[in-house]
Protein backbone atom coordinates (compact mmCIF):
# COMPACT_ATOMS: atom_id res chain seq x y z
CA UNK A 1 0.00 0.00 0.00
CA UNK A 2 2.50 2.55 1.17
CA UNK A 3 5.17 1.48 -1.74
CA UNK A 4 2.09 2.02 -4.33
CA UNK A 5 1.01 5.22 -2.73
CA UNK A 6 5.09 6.39 -3.63
CA UNK A 7 4.88 5.38 -6.61
CA UNK A 8 1.42 6.41 -7.92
CA UNK A 9 2.22 10.01 -5.75
CA UNK A 10 5.45 10.36 -8.19
CA UNK A 11 3.16 9.66 -11.39
CA UNK A 12 0.76 12.15 -10.25
CA UNK A 13 3.69 14.60 -9.69
CA UNK A 14 4.25 14.88 -13.37
CA UNK A 15 0.45 16.74 -13.94
CA UNK A 16 -0.50 18.19 -10.92
CA UNK A 17 0.29 21.29 -9.63
CA UNK A 18 0.92 20.70 -5.72
CA UNK A 19 4.54 19.15 -5.06
CA UNK A 20 4.96 15.21 -4.86
CA UNK A 21 5.05 15.52 -0.66
CA UNK A 22 1.52 17.33 -0.55
CA UNK A 23 0.40 14.77 -2.53
CA UNK A 24 -1.72 12.38 0.36
CA UNK A 25 -3.87 9.61 0.36
CA UNK A 26 -7.04 11.74 1.26
CA UNK A 27 -5.87 14.74 -1.55
CA UNK A 28 -8.99 14.87 -4.52
CA UNK A 29 -7.63 14.40 -7.76
CA UNK A 30 -9.83 16.90 -9.31
CA UNK A 31 -9.64 19.80 -7.70
CA UNK A 32 -7.25 19.11 -4.96
CA UNK A 33 -4.72 18.03 -7.60
CA UNK A 34 -6.07 20.10 -10.99
CA UNK A 35 -5.88 17.12 -12.98
CA UNK A 36 -8.59 17.24 -16.01
CA UNK A 37 -9.96 14.96 -17.87
CA UNK A 38 -7.43 14.18 -20.47
CA UNK A 39 -4.56 13.88 -17.72
CA UNK A 40 -6.88 10.87 -16.41
CA UNK A 41 -6.39 9.35 -19.84
CA UNK A 42 -2.33 9.61 -19.31
CA UNK A 43 -2.59 8.87 -16.26
CA UNK A 44 -4.16 5.74 -16.75
CA UNK A 45 -1.38 5.41 -19.33
CA UNK A 46 1.11 6.01 -16.87
CA UNK A 47 -0.40 3.49 -14.05
CA UNK A 48 -0.14 1.04 -16.98
CA UNK A 49 3.23 1.09 -17.74
CA UNK A 50 4.25 1.44 -13.75
CA UNK A 51 2.23 -1.24 -12.77
CA UNK A 52 2.36 -3.50 -16.22
CA UNK A 53 -1.52 -3.92 -15.21
CA UNK A 54 -4.38 -2.89 -17.89
CA UNK A 55 -5.88 -0.56 -15.96
CA UNK A 56 -9.59 0.25 -16.68
CA UNK A 57 -9.99 4.12 -17.74
CA UNK A 58 -13.58 4.09 -16.43
CA UNK A 59 -12.03 3.02 -12.78
CA UNK A 60 -9.84 5.47 -12.98
CA UNK A 61 -12.26 7.87 -14.10
CA UNK A 62 -14.44 7.17 -11.34
CA UNK A 63 -11.84 7.93 -8.45
CA UNK A 64 -12.31 10.59 -6.40
CA UNK A 65 -9.02 10.59 -4.29
CA UNK A 66 -5.63 8.72 -4.86
CA UNK A 67 -6.52 6.34 -2.26
CA UNK A 68 -9.25 5.33 -4.99
CA UNK A 69 -6.35 4.79 -6.89
CA UNK A 70 -4.14 3.17 -5.06
CA UNK A 71 -6.67 0.53 -4.11
CA UNK A 72 -6.83 -0.05 -8.08
CA UNK A 73 -3.76 -1.82 -7.99
CA UNK A 74 -3.96 -5.80 -8.10
CA UNK A 75 -2.25 -6.57 -4.12
CA UNK A 76 0.50 -8.36 -6.32
CA UNK A 77 2.16 -5.27 -7.52
CA UNK B 1 11.69 5.82 -52.04
CA UNK B 2 11.03 9.48 -51.15
CA UNK B 3 12.40 11.72 -53.74
CA UNK B 4 10.22 14.63 -53.16
CA UNK B 5 7.94 16.36 -50.88
CA UNK B 6 5.67 19.19 -51.00
CA UNK B 7 2.53 20.91 -48.92
CA UNK B 8 -0.03 23.35 -49.19
CA UNK B 9 -2.67 24.64 -46.71
CA UNK B 10 -5.33 27.23 -47.53
CA UNK B 11 -4.63 30.66 -46.83
CA UNK B 12 -7.65 31.17 -44.34
CA UNK B 13 -6.54 31.26 -40.56
CA UNK B 14 -9.22 30.45 -37.76
CA UNK B 15 -7.89 31.58 -34.26
CA UNK B 16 -8.78 29.91 -31.50
CA UNK B 17 -11.39 32.76 -30.08
CA UNK B 18 -12.87 32.14 -33.38
CA UNK B 19 -13.50 28.68 -32.61
CA UNK B 20 -14.19 28.67 -28.87
CA UNK B 21 -17.27 31.48 -29.30
CA UNK B 22 -19.31 28.71 -31.26
CA UNK B 23 -18.53 26.27 -28.51
CA UNK B 24 -18.62 28.07 -25.03
CA UNK B 25 -14.81 28.18 -24.44
CA UNK B 26 -12.14 29.94 -24.72
CA UNK B 27 -8.75 30.24 -26.49
CA UNK B 28 -6.92 28.63 -22.96
CA UNK B 29 -9.25 25.65 -23.04
CA UNK B 30 -8.40 24.94 -26.61
CA UNK B 31 -4.80 25.11 -26.42
CA UNK B 32 -4.46 23.15 -23.48
CA UNK B 33 -6.49 20.02 -24.31
CA UNK B 34 -5.06 20.06 -28.59
CA UNK B 35 -1.76 22.34 -28.41
CA UNK B 36 -3.68 23.77 -31.37
CA UNK B 37 -3.03 27.60 -31.39
CA UNK B 38 -5.11 28.26 -34.86
CA UNK B 39 -5.87 26.09 -38.08
CA UNK B 40 -6.50 26.66 -41.98
CA UNK B 41 -9.64 26.31 -43.49
CA UNK B 42 -10.39 25.91 -46.97
CA UNK B 43 -12.94 29.20 -48.16
CA UNK B 44 -16.33 27.78 -50.23
CA UNK B 45 -15.34 26.98 -53.78
CA UNK B 46 -11.94 25.54 -52.36
CA UNK B 47 -12.22 21.40 -52.34
CA UNK B 48 -9.60 18.59 -51.61
CA UNK B 49 -8.70 18.08 -55.14
CA UNK B 50 -7.32 21.95 -55.26
CA UNK B 51 -5.75 21.72 -51.93
CA UNK B 52 -4.16 18.79 -53.61
CA UNK B 53 -2.86 19.60 -56.76
CA UNK B 54 -1.31 22.35 -55.20
CA UNK B 55 0.57 20.34 -53.24
CA UNK B 56 1.05 17.73 -55.71
CA UNK B 57 3.08 20.48 -58.16
CA UNK B 58 5.45 21.23 -55.14
CA UNK B 59 5.70 17.23 -55.02
CA UNK B 60 6.93 17.79 -58.38
CA UNK B 61 8.93 20.56 -58.05
CA UNK B 62 11.09 19.36 -55.17
CA UNK B 63 11.65 15.80 -56.81
CA UNK B 64 12.05 17.78 -60.22
CA UNK B 65 10.34 16.07 -62.46
CA UNK B 66 7.28 16.41 -64.42
CA UNK B 67 5.88 13.21 -65.09
CA UNK B 68 5.17 10.18 -63.01
CA UNK B 69 3.65 6.85 -63.47
CA UNK B 70 0.93 6.56 -60.52
CA UNK B 71 -1.09 9.31 -58.88
CA UNK B 72 -2.51 8.19 -55.49
CA UNK B 73 -4.88 10.35 -53.08
CA UNK B 74 -4.87 9.32 -49.89
CA UNK B 75 -8.58 11.33 -48.33
CA UNK B 76 -11.75 10.94 -46.67
CA UNK B 77 -13.16 14.35 -48.39
CA UNK B 78 -13.49 13.54 -52.02
CA UNK B 79 -14.50 16.13 -54.37
CA UNK B 80 -17.97 13.38 -55.25
CA UNK B 81 -18.73 10.37 -54.47
CA UNK B 82 -17.77 9.08 -58.24
CA UNK B 83 -15.37 9.68 -59.94
CA UNK B 84 -12.66 9.41 -57.56
CA UNK B 85 -10.95 12.98 -56.93
CA UNK B 86 -7.34 11.94 -58.33
CA UNK B 87 -7.84 11.60 -62.12
CA UNK B 88 -8.98 15.13 -61.93
CA UNK B 89 -5.79 15.86 -59.96
CA UNK B 90 -3.80 14.30 -62.43
CA UNK B 91 -5.34 16.24 -65.06
CA UNK B 92 -4.98 19.49 -63.45
CA UNK B 93 -1.10 18.57 -63.14
CA UNK B 94 -0.64 17.47 -66.55
CA UNK B 95 -0.31 13.90 -65.97
CA UNK B 96 -1.39 11.01 -67.86
CA UNK B 97 -1.40 8.40 -65.61
CA UNK B 98 -3.59 5.63 -63.38
CA UNK B 99 -4.98 7.57 -60.71
CA UNK B 100 -7.40 6.54 -57.83
CA UNK B 101 -8.22 7.67 -54.38
CA UNK B 102 -7.79 5.63 -51.06
CA UNK B 103 -9.64 6.21 -48.04
CA UNK B 104 -7.82 5.19 -44.34
CA UNK B 105 -9.11 8.28 -42.85
CA UNK B 106 -6.26 10.02 -40.50
CA UNK B 107 -4.04 6.51 -41.48
CA UNK B 108 -4.57 7.56 -45.43
CA UNK B 109 -1.01 8.83 -45.77
CA UNK B 110 0.85 5.52 -44.13
CA UNK B 111 -1.45 3.21 -46.34
CA UNK B 112 -0.71 5.24 -49.11
CA UNK B 113 2.67 4.85 -48.39
CA UNK B 114 2.44 1.23 -48.13
CA UNK B 115 0.50 1.38 -51.47
CA UNK B 116 2.57 3.10 -53.51
CA UNK B 117 6.00 1.21 -52.47
CA UNK B 118 4.21 -1.81 -53.59
CA UNK B 119 3.45 -0.41 -56.99
CA UNK B 120 6.77 0.10 -57.33
CA UNK B 121 8.31 -3.28 -55.90
CA UNK B 122 5.86 -4.70 -58.56
CA UNK B 123 6.93 -3.06 -60.92
CA UNK B 124 3.88 -1.55 -61.67
CA UNK B 125 5.29 2.03 -61.32
CA UNK B 126 8.61 3.35 -61.81
CA UNK B 127 7.53 6.50 -59.75
CA UNK B 128 4.21 7.34 -57.52
CA UNK B 129 2.96 10.90 -56.85
CA UNK B 130 1.23 10.04 -53.56
CA UNK B 131 -0.95 13.01 -51.89
CA UNK B 132 -2.78 13.15 -48.58
CA UNK B 133 -5.40 15.54 -48.46
CA UNK B 134 -8.41 16.79 -46.63
CA UNK B 135 -11.05 19.35 -46.17
CA UNK B 136 -11.97 18.14 -42.95
CA UNK B 137 -13.99 21.37 -42.03
CA UNK B 138 -16.97 20.42 -44.75
CA UNK B 139 -17.66 17.46 -42.17
CA UNK B 140 -16.88 19.41 -39.19
CA UNK B 141 -19.63 20.80 -36.78
CA UNK B 142 -18.51 24.30 -35.45
CA UNK B 143 -20.66 24.10 -32.20
CA UNK B 144 -18.93 20.36 -30.85
CA UNK B 145 -16.45 20.81 -28.71
CA UNK B 146 -14.67 17.31 -29.28
CA UNK B 147 -14.37 18.09 -32.89
CA UNK B 148 -14.52 21.69 -33.84
CA UNK B 149 -11.16 22.96 -32.45
CA UNK B 150 -9.08 19.81 -34.17
CA UNK B 151 -10.22 19.54 -37.75
CA UNK B 152 -8.23 21.18 -40.21
CA UNK B 153 -7.76 21.70 -43.96
CA UNK B 154 -4.56 20.93 -45.74
CA UNK B 155 -2.77 18.86 -48.53
CA UNK B 156 0.86 16.98 -48.30
CA UNK B 157 2.42 14.92 -51.10
CA UNK B 158 5.45 13.21 -51.89
CA UNK B 159 7.22 11.41 -55.22
CA UNK B 160 8.20 7.82 -54.61
CA UNK B 161 10.41 6.25 -57.24
CA UNK B 162 12.02 2.83 -57.25
CA UNK B 163 15.89 3.01 -55.44
CA UNK B 164 17.71 0.27 -53.27
CA UNK B 165 17.27 -0.55 -49.88
CA UNK B 166 20.40 0.98 -48.55
CA UNK B 167 19.65 4.55 -49.87
CA UNK B 168 18.33 7.19 -47.77
CA UNK B 169 14.94 7.91 -48.31
CA UNK B 170 13.91 4.14 -48.40
CA UNK B 171 11.16 3.23 -46.87
CA UNK B 172 11.55 0.44 -44.72
CA UNK B 173 8.42 -2.34 -43.38
CA UNK B 174 5.13 -1.35 -42.98
CA UNK B 175 2.82 -2.39 -40.11
CA UNK B 176 -0.80 -1.68 -40.50
CA UNK B 177 -3.56 -2.72 -38.73
CA UNK B 178 -7.48 -2.08 -38.85
CA UNK B 179 -10.12 -3.07 -36.16
CA UNK B 180 -13.51 -2.10 -38.23
CA UNK B 181 -15.54 -3.00 -34.67
CA UNK B 182 -14.88 0.66 -33.65
CA UNK B 183 -16.39 2.29 -36.39
CA UNK B 184 -19.18 3.95 -34.16
CA UNK B 185 -16.28 5.74 -32.10
CA UNK B 186 -14.99 7.80 -34.50
CA UNK B 187 -17.06 8.38 -37.92
CA UNK B 188 -19.14 10.27 -40.11
CA UNK B 189 -22.10 8.77 -42.26
CA UNK B 190 -23.15 10.21 -45.27
CA UNK B 191 -24.44 13.58 -45.59
CA UNK B 192 -23.84 13.94 -41.75
CA UNK B 193 -20.39 15.41 -39.83
CA UNK B 194 -18.00 13.94 -37.68
CA UNK B 195 -19.03 12.48 -34.39
CA UNK B 196 -16.18 11.62 -32.04
CA UNK B 197 -15.89 9.52 -28.65
CA UNK B 198 -12.64 11.56 -27.27
CA UNK B 199 -12.18 8.91 -24.26
CA UNK B 200 -11.69 5.96 -26.40
CA UNK B 201 -10.27 7.31 -29.26
CA UNK B 202 -7.30 8.94 -27.35
CA UNK B 203 -7.19 5.34 -25.59
CA UNK B 204 -7.00 3.80 -28.51
CA UNK B 205 -4.90 5.83 -30.49
CA UNK B 206 -1.70 6.02 -28.14
CA UNK B 207 -2.15 2.56 -27.24
CA UNK B 208 -2.05 0.89 -31.17
CA UNK B 209 0.28 4.14 -32.20
CA UNK B 210 2.73 2.80 -29.17
CA UNK B 211 2.85 -1.19 -30.29
CA UNK B 212 2.68 0.10 -33.91
CA UNK B 213 5.84 2.09 -33.80
CA UNK B 214 7.64 -0.57 -31.55
CA UNK B 215 6.95 -3.53 -34.09
CA UNK B 216 7.69 -0.96 -37.43
CA UNK B 217 10.99 -0.12 -36.12
CA UNK B 218 11.90 -3.55 -34.77
CA UNK B 219 10.67 -5.45 -38.19
CA UNK B 220 13.33 -2.86 -39.69
CA UNK B 221 16.48 -4.05 -37.08
CA UNK B 222 16.72 -0.91 -35.32
CA UNK B 223 15.74 -0.25 -31.26
CA UNK B 224 13.74 2.43 -30.29
CA UNK B 225 16.62 4.29 -29.09
CA UNK B 226 17.76 4.42 -32.59
CA UNK B 227 15.42 7.23 -33.59
CA UNK B 228 16.14 10.51 -34.41
CA UNK B 229 12.51 11.73 -35.33
CA UNK B 230 8.90 10.74 -34.55
CA UNK B 231 6.64 12.05 -37.25
CA UNK B 232 2.97 11.12 -35.84
CA UNK B 233 -0.38 11.96 -37.05
CA UNK B 234 -1.38 15.23 -35.94
CA UNK B 235 -3.71 14.67 -34.02
CA UNK B 236 -3.62 16.38 -30.59
CA UNK B 237 -0.21 17.16 -29.06
CA UNK B 238 -1.16 15.26 -26.18
CA UNK B 239 -1.72 11.97 -27.99
CA UNK B 240 1.80 12.29 -29.50
CA UNK B 241 3.54 13.60 -26.44
CA UNK B 242 2.00 10.62 -24.84
CA UNK B 243 3.19 8.06 -27.68
CA UNK B 244 6.67 9.69 -26.81
CA UNK B 245 6.45 8.75 -23.27
CA UNK B 246 5.03 5.29 -23.75
CA UNK B 247 8.31 5.10 -26.19
CA UNK B 248 10.71 6.14 -24.09
CA UNK B 249 11.52 8.48 -25.93
CA UNK B 250 12.07 12.12 -25.23
CA UNK B 251 9.43 14.58 -26.44
CA UNK B 252 12.11 16.96 -28.53
CA UNK B 253 12.14 13.77 -30.81
CA UNK B 254 8.68 14.93 -31.50
CA UNK B 255 8.01 16.54 -35.55
CA UNK B 256 5.18 18.89 -34.86
CA UNK B 257 3.52 21.60 -36.73
CA UNK B 258 -0.11 21.01 -34.88
CA UNK B 259 -0.30 24.52 -33.12
CA UNK B 260 -0.03 25.99 -36.56
CA UNK B 261 -2.23 23.82 -38.87
CA UNK B 262 -4.72 21.71 -36.39
CA UNK B 263 -5.41 17.86 -37.69
CA UNK B 264 -5.51 17.66 -41.06
CA UNK B 265 -6.22 13.95 -41.66
CA UNK B 266 -4.22 12.54 -44.74
CA UNK B 267 -2.20 15.55 -44.66
CA UNK B 268 -1.08 15.56 -41.64
CA UNK B 269 2.45 13.65 -41.77
CA UNK B 270 3.14 15.20 -45.24
CA UNK B 271 2.37 18.88 -43.99
CA UNK B 272 4.74 17.94 -40.90
CA UNK B 273 7.48 16.30 -42.94
CA UNK B 274 7.79 19.48 -45.03
CA UNK B 275 7.65 21.60 -42.07
CA UNK B 276 10.35 19.68 -40.54
CA UNK B 277 12.41 20.47 -43.25
CA UNK B 278 12.34 24.11 -43.77
CA UNK B 279 12.55 24.38 -40.00
CA UNK B 280 15.67 22.74 -39.77
CA UNK B 281 13.89 19.69 -37.74
CA UNK B 282 14.66 16.92 -40.45
CA UNK B 283 18.33 16.32 -41.44
CA UNK B 284 19.44 13.93 -44.03
CA UNK B 285 20.43 10.19 -42.63
CA UNK B 286 18.45 10.26 -39.45
CA UNK B 287 16.17 7.70 -38.54
CA UNK B 288 12.49 9.19 -38.60
CA UNK B 289 9.20 7.13 -37.62
CA UNK B 290 6.10 7.50 -39.41
CA UNK B 291 2.74 6.90 -37.57
CA UNK B 292 -0.72 7.27 -37.74
CA UNK B 293 -4.07 6.83 -36.44
CA UNK B 294 -7.68 7.19 -37.79
CA UNK B 295 -11.39 6.21 -38.15
CA UNK B 296 -11.96 2.97 -38.77
CA UNK B 297 -10.09 2.16 -36.46
CA UNK B 298 -6.74 2.06 -38.67
CA UNK B 299 -3.63 2.26 -37.78
CA UNK B 300 0.27 1.92 -39.11
CA UNK B 301 3.57 2.67 -38.61
CA UNK B 302 7.16 2.13 -40.69
CA UNK B 303 11.04 3.90 -40.54
CA UNK B 304 12.86 5.36 -43.04
CA UNK B 305 16.30 7.01 -43.00
CA UNK B 306 15.67 10.46 -43.89
CA UNK B 307 16.58 11.81 -47.94
CA UNK B 308 17.96 14.98 -48.93
CA UNK B 309 14.92 16.48 -50.10
CA UNK B 310 14.74 20.52 -51.16
CA UNK B 311 11.37 21.41 -49.88
CA UNK B 312 9.27 24.94 -50.31
CA UNK B 313 8.21 26.61 -47.02
CA UNK B 314 4.36 25.64 -46.18
CA UNK B 315 2.61 28.67 -46.85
Amino acid sequence: MNENFRRLSKILERWSKVAGEDITPQSEIDDGLDIDSITRLELVLAMNKEFGHDFDDVDVFAARTVHDLVKLVPESD
Amino acid sequence: MLAGLGAWAPPHEVSNDEVAALIGRDDEWIRARTGIGSRRRAIPGTSTGTLAVAAGRRALRSAGVSTVDHVVLATTTPDRITPATAPAIASALGLSAPAFDLNAACTGFVYGLAVASSLIMARAAESVLLIGADTLSSITDPTDPMTAPLLADGAGAVILRAGHAKELGALHTFDLHSEGEHLGLLKAEHGDRVVMQGRQVFMSAVQNMTASSAAAVEAAGYALSDLDRVIGHQANIRILHAIADQLGLPPDRLVTNIERFGNTSAASIPLAMADGVTANQLHPGELVLVTAFGAGFTWGSTTLRWPELAVENVN
